[in-house]
């Protein structure tokens, strides 16, 4: 279990990372939000207290994604960072209280199935 | 990683909505910008892959592992990986701002198994009967997740 722990360490931190980028995107308060205005505007959006939190935590995962590599097998590690789409589902159910259908807790659930598949492996 | 990036970029296409906004002719040639960026983001993880095997195994539990990950940036796979992986980043933004994020999301998955594909080829890795069920039924599980949508309006 303990190999998993450093994959699920790697996601968890990128999920927050995320988090914190949506919620730094909404503050900036721009209407509409595109590649170009971005990149025009780099510096003041990362200078955004959210923004730069997420891209310092973004690194941070970075990190110790270049661990996780350094110890287990590419076609390990690379497929269970799809459990990410586990933990914003939650994440989306609890915090930012959004409706979640069937199907997607269908679409999770798989995913837990074939995750579970791999660390068996 | 690309397929936690998405999440993060779901957020941005939302905000803009620009999903769902475009017909079919231009997924023709979305399809070249969603290979491109499937292509740099695959190359980039075995290049990290490449780089990182050099050092031996990084574990935790030591002050060591601070200087294995300092010195790792000074390996040259290492840094065109990482330059791989923004590049695909960048295109795999085009492409979320362009195509339904049913269409990219699960475009995104296949890289799981490409990923695999070349494992086995470059760093001979073995690759189970369970381990590629797994790798495809988390395809089919991404597919699934993407292709039912957000349920609720996009903007909060």
């Amino acid at each position: 279990m303990y190999p998993l722990f450093i994959i699920l360490g790697v996601v968890m931190l990128m999920v927050c990372g995320q988090i914190l980028f949506k919620e730094g995107v909404k503050k900036l308060g721009l209407k509409e939000i595109t590649v170009l205005s971005v990149t025009r505007n780099f510096f003041l959006v990362i200078s955004r207290p959210f923004i730069f939190s997420g891209f310092v935590i973004f690194g941070f995962s970075f990190l110790m994604w270049l661990v996780a590599l350094s110890r287990f097998d590419l076609s390990y590690a690379v497929p269970l960072l799809s459990t990410s789409y586990i933990f914003v589902l939650i994440f989306s159910k609890l915090v930012y209280k959004e409706k979640v259908g069937k199907m997607r807790w269908l679409g999770v659930a798989i995913i837990c199935a074939g995750v579970w598949l791999i660390t068996l492996s | 990683m690309a397929g936690c990036c998405n999440n993060m970029r779901r957020g941005l296409a939302y905000n803009t909505q620009l999903g769902g906004m475009v017909g079919k002719r231009i997924r023709s040639n979305i399809l070249l910008i969603i290979i491109i960026s499937l292509v740099l983001s695959v190359s980039g993880q075995l290049l990290l892959k490449r780089g990182i095997i050099t050092l031996g195994e990084i574990h935790l539990d030591s002050v060591q592992a601070v200087f294995l990950l300092l010195r790792a940036f000074a390996i040259p796979a290492v840094q065109i990986g990482i330059l791989c992986y923004v590049a695909s980043i960048i295109f795999w933004i085009v492409v979320l701002s362009r195509v339904e994020l049913s269409f990219a999301y699960p475009m995104g998955s296949i890289s799981y198994i490409i990923v695999a594909f070349f494992s086995r080829i470059f760093f001979h890795e073995h690759i189970s009967p369970c381990r590629w069920a797994g790798i495809f039924i988390i395809c089919a599980g991404v597919f699934l997740v993407s292709i039912t949508g957000p349920e609720n309006n996009p903007q909060a």
